[in-house]
């Protein structure tokens, strides 16, 4: 495709789309920009830099809105999440990748129902009350793990296909068992789709408002989402600490985006292809 | 039949207990709250009562009553043919564009994929910034000269309307971006073979691109689906289902029935929603699936 011939169509075509990137780019502008204005001037919505740049608001948000608490646990329950689900998806996908039976069949349609099913909220809170889990954060981890293992079983199990079964033969040779077979010479070989597979898992989770919405209700466990929410149901009118408090709970997204972009195009490309 | 006897062979080094840790997860946390709903959805349990007790289809014939869900139903339909149809019509002509070999492709790429990678609850008050009376939008219409004072999110007739949109800007870049791994994945002969031919650009698109890019359009086509009738935080973060029960869409009559108290009704629409999610996700990848093509 890059030999294509850039012609004056194309030049317009080109600039057409930068302009269309301005209906992304202003709306951001809008948060940014107004994150560090005064109230009064954050409530006129408009793409203009501040008058005076006033970085005291990430101050007052973070303390108003309890922020560090939110992201200590909102980094929890990421890391957990992600952590979790990758290893025993691997395990999962390694097993059913390999045995083509119908048990590996079925379980791959099985698992696909989590890709479709919403959660169930009533029976999954009397769940964990009957856990003695309910409003904790242990309880919003494996809820969020579960709801996360259709998507990483998917992902993995197709990937576990390009990986050759010389390789495990090798290895039994050699003298590992199942499990050594899996740490030492599986995992490592699935590091760039586990990536993939962290990057996108732990996006939704970080990102997520409806499950810690739904089943965390004391303040101590709130999460970064949960905080904006809050913030703009209680303080409406301080449009400069709402959209501070919108930046930082971008602000990590972004940055994992701009290092791991190409693990995402990489799951994307993957869900293409596959289906 | 020789790689069969490979796999028995070799099956030992693949042993089934190492399923447990990933079905159990998902059986416990998800699986069984799934089955629990389809009983709560049969008993009368709301906060204020004692004691439960089955009520048979009460619950579901009760809803199907409530003029509210009626409209929430109504909502969520439209939303759905919306941004399905919207999402991807969008989607792909941006990635037939991106293919044309544009000098600033990567970062076009980066900005129209940056929605997707936000959450709701930042989008959603965004727009909330956007569509204001004095907000950024009509400060835009305004100077294009169309003078617009109109409250989008507060008013009957647009607040639906603005959680379409909503939906839209953040969710076409990542549809995009399946397009065009979709469109990368053609080979450029069937290309320049068709031109040989003499196809117009229209006939190619309809006879070349379309099909081969059936994989891609299954994919996008099933997501938007289930992402339209599973709708619930673009509205919560946007109008609340606002104004009155204007823009309320079935998800939001889970968290208004669930925050209410009601939860045998509460759990009686998520298993409505749930079955209808699942037949309709089977009747499209089967539709899909019946036309697929490879040359």
């Amino acid at each position: 495709m890059g030999s294509r011939k850039y012609t004056w169509k194309t030049a317009i075509l080109e600039i057409c789309m930068l302009v269309s990137s301005l209906v992304i780019v202003i709306p951001l502008l809008v948060v940014l920009f107004g994150s560090f204005k005064t109230s009064s001037e954050a409530a006129r919505y408009n793409f203009r830099p501040p008058d005076v740049w006033l970085f005291d608001n990430y101050r007052q948000v973070i303390e108003k809105a309890h922020l560090w608490l939110a992201m200590k646990n909102s980094t929890l329950i990421t890391v957990s999440v992600v952590a979790v689900t990758s290893l025993v998806c691997a395990l999962g996908a390694f097993i059913i990748g390999r045995r083509k039976d119908r048990l590996s069949r079925f379980l791959g349609t099985f698992f696909s129902l989590g890709l479709i099913v919403p959660m169930c909220v009533v029976p999954t809170i009397l769940l964990l009350n009957l856990l003695h889990i309910n409003n904790t954060k242990i309880g919003l981890i494996l809820v969020l793990i579960a709801s996360n293992i259709a998507w990483g079983m998917f992902l993995l199990t197709n990937f576990i296909d390009t990986i050759p079964r010389e390789l495990d033969e090798a290895a039994f040779i050699d003298g590992c068992g199942p499990l050594k077979l899996f740490w030492h010479v599986i995992l490592p070989l699935l590091k760039p789709v586990l990536m993939t597979n962290i990057v996108i898992v732990g996006m939704g989770t970080w990102n997520d408002l409806q499950t810690p919405l739904y089943l965390l209700n004391s303040g101590k466990n709130i999460t970064m989402p949960l905080t904006v929410y809050n913030f703009k149901g209680q303080y409406f009118s301080e449009w400069n600490l709402i959209f501070a408090d919108m930046v930082l709970v971008a602000i990590p997204m972004v940055i994992v985006y701009i290092v791991c972009q190409k693990y995402i195009v990489a799951g994307i490309m993957a869900g293409a292809v596959k289906g | 039949m020789k790689a069969k006897k490979k796999k028995c062979r070799t099956d030992f080094l693949y042993p089934k207990y190492l399923l447990l840790p990933v079905i159990l997860i998902f059986v416990v946390f998800f699986i069984i709250p799934v089955i629990g709903g389809c009983f709560i959805s049969l008993t009368n349990w709301d906060i204020t009562r004692s004691g439960v007790r089955f009520i048979g289809l009460d619950n579901y014939t009760s809803i199907v009553q409530d003029s509210s869900f009626k409209k929430s139903v109504v909502n969520t339909l439209i939303f759905a043919i919306s941004i399905v149809v919207s999402r991807n019509v969008l989607a792909l002509l941006l990635a037939m564009i991106f293919s044309k070999g544009l000098k600033t492709r990567t970062y076009l790429r980066t900005i129209f994929y940056i929605p997707a990678i936000l959450s709701y609850v930042v989008v959603g008050i965004m727009f909330n910034a956007l569509f204001q009376m004095d907000g950024t939008v009509n400060q835009i219409l305004n100077f294009f000269g169309i003078m617009c004072r109109k409250e989008w999110v507060a008013s009957a007739d647009t607040a639906l309307f603005t959680v379409i949109v909503e939906d839209i800007w953040k969710w076409t870049g990542f549809h995009m971006m399946i397009y065009i791994a979709g469109l990368a994945a053609i080979p450029q002969d069937f290309y320049e073979a068709s031109r040989i031919d003499g196809a117009s650009s229209w006939k190619q698109f309809r006879y070349l691109t379309l099909p081969l890019l059936i994989p891609a359009l299954t994919v996008n086509i099933t997501q938007s689906i289930i992402g339209g009738f599973r709708v619930f935080e673009q509205v919560l973060t946007l109008t609340k289902g606002g104004p009155g029960h204007e823009s309320t869409v079935v998800g939001m009559m889970i968290y208004e029935y669930f925050g209410r108290g009601f939860y045998g009704k509460a759990t009686a629409i998520t298993m409505l929603l749930s079955v209808v999610v699942v037949f309709v996700t089977i009747f499209v990848r089967r539709f899909f699936e019946s036309k697929e093509v490879s040359y």
